[in-house]
């Protein structure tokens, strides 16, 4: 292919001119769709302005009837020392263990219906029970060894012995568990 | 190339060389015609001037100088060395061409100043700026280069006023340029021999310059004449065999200008 001549004379080298004119009218395009499009999103807004202010009027009355039933909290200071005072019990907790009383209301949870306690002996410092439970039925007992074993109060349970007792008209079993609670 | 139009100045006689103020009513006249055609319309406009008013050299340099201007000023010393012309009154324009073994091809053409400032009033008074402003064998070139074979070629054009013969090399770079003055005995057999013989001659010349130049192929285009007439002449003195190529031709009763038709018909 021949070389292409490109020589020229002339002072006025407008060969750019029209690229100049292209890329005007280029821009007049970009500047017709941007304000289009401006006024569609004007227009959507107009459109949703009704609802808007319905949903604000809305908030702003839900707020308020917050704002009234408010419940007023304690002065900043006391709730420090509440929260101490609260610190100081779960220490005791923690060192002492649980009360007989909770750990009874939780072994009543776990027992099944079949199934009832016939001692218990709570070393509360170590944190130690050592119960003996009977149920006419081994399955009953199975299933509250099982409940104590996956239960979050207790970090062990082992069955220590089985027994077989002889009740007033039915055979009584008897398991003796010791439990270790979990602090 | 779109040709939306395609007329003459009204005159039959040539345009003379160093008859500026002429040249330049012509051509104004003509504008103000174009003008008024094409209205608000943005047009780039332009001009080919004929190759006898041109002087072009192909330089091959060790060394290719770094600016625009620094390669204007090594052709305008070229020119006024070697052709002995004032190369204070010239305007140069320059194009590089690329290498050739170890030498760097440029282009350089010349105009005299005057003739230029000539047609920059015209321009001016017309109040349109040329975009651009060529040699017409530059145009033609550009125009007839898709239709070219590759490799090396000859391209003889017979304008009403002139005619010149343009070389490529094998790689189509533009290597010389020719042209001359027709004497007015328009399109007969006697001219295009003569045409012919002096055609051969600067091919010879050019060949014998150097061991690797050839011309391949011949081409021979006529916006005034009959091409096939002049490929017989041309045909009579070389190997080669002479193809015909067209010039959009100017309508029925239109007076014509070389500088007119091919202004029309050229492109970029």
């Amino acid at each position: 292919m021949p070389v292409m001549l490109r020589t020229n004379f002339s002072r006025h080298n407008a060969n750019w001119v029209p690229a100049l004119v292209a890329g005007s009218w280029g821009l007049v395009l970009a500047a017709l769709v941007a304000a289009a499009l401006l006024f569609d999103q004007h227009a959507q807004l107009e459109n949703a302005m009704p609802h808007l202010r319905a949903q604000l009027k809305k908030l702003q009355s839900h707020h308020a009837h917050l704002e009234k039933d408010k419940v007023q909290l304690p002065p900043h200071a006391k709730l420090v020392a509440l929260q101490a005072r609260v610190s100081v019990i779960n220490g005791i907790v923690a060192s002492k263990g649980r009360p007989i009383s909770e750990l009874l209301s939780r072994l009543e949870s776990l027992l099944p219906k079949q199934a009832w306690l016939t001692s218990l002996h709570h070393r509360r410092g170590r944190g130690e029970l050592e119960l003996v439970a009977a149920a006419h039925d081994v399955g009953a007992l199975t299933k509250f060894l099982k409940r104590l074993e996956g239960d979050p109060y207790f970090s062990q349970a082992l069955l220590t012995r089985q027994s077989h007792a002889k009740g007033k008209d039915k055979s009584v079993v008897e398991f003796d568990i010791r439990l270790v609670e979990r602090r | 190339m779109r040709i939306e139009w395609l007329g003459g100045s009204g005159r039959d006689d040539t345009v003379a060389p160093g008859d500026c103020s002429r040249l330049s009513d012509e051509i104004e006249a003509l504008l103000r015609d174009i003008a008024g055609r094409i209205g608000r319309r943005y047009v780039p406009f332009q001009l080919a001037l004929p190759d006898p008013l041109v002087d072009a050299v192909v330089l091959e340099l060790e060394e290719l100088p770094g600016s625009s201007k620094a390669r204007s000023e090594l052709v305008r010393w070229h020119l006024a060395k070697h052709l002995h012309l004032d190369g204070q009154s010239l305007q140069i324009t320059t194009q590089y061409l690329g290498q050739s073994g170890d030498r760097h091809l440029l282009l350089g053409l010349a105009v005299s100043a005057d003739l230029l400032e000539a047609v920059n009033a015209a321009f001016a008074g017309a109040g349109l700026p040329p975009a651009v402003i060529d040699m017409a064998a530059c145009y033609r070139h550009n125009y007839f280069a898709p239709q070219f074979e590759p490799g090396s070629g000859a391209l003889v054009c017979l304008e009403p006023d002139y005619w010149s013969v343009s070389l490529w090399d094998q790689s189509g770079r533009l290597r010389q340029v020719r042209s001359r003055w027709r004497d007015g005995a328009l399109g007969n057999t006697g001219e295009y021999r003569r045409v012919a013989a002096e055609v051969e001659r600067t091919v010879m010349a050019y060949v014998h310059g150097a061991p690797e130049r050839r011309i391949e192929r011949l081409y021979a285009a006529c916006s005034s004449g009959n091409a096939d007439a002049l490929c017989e002449a041309l045909n009579e003195r070389s190997r080669e065999t002479c193809t015909a190529l067209s010039l959009p031709s100017l309508p029925h009763g239109q007076g014509t200008t070389s500088l007119a038709a091919i202004a029309s018909a050229s492109c970029r």
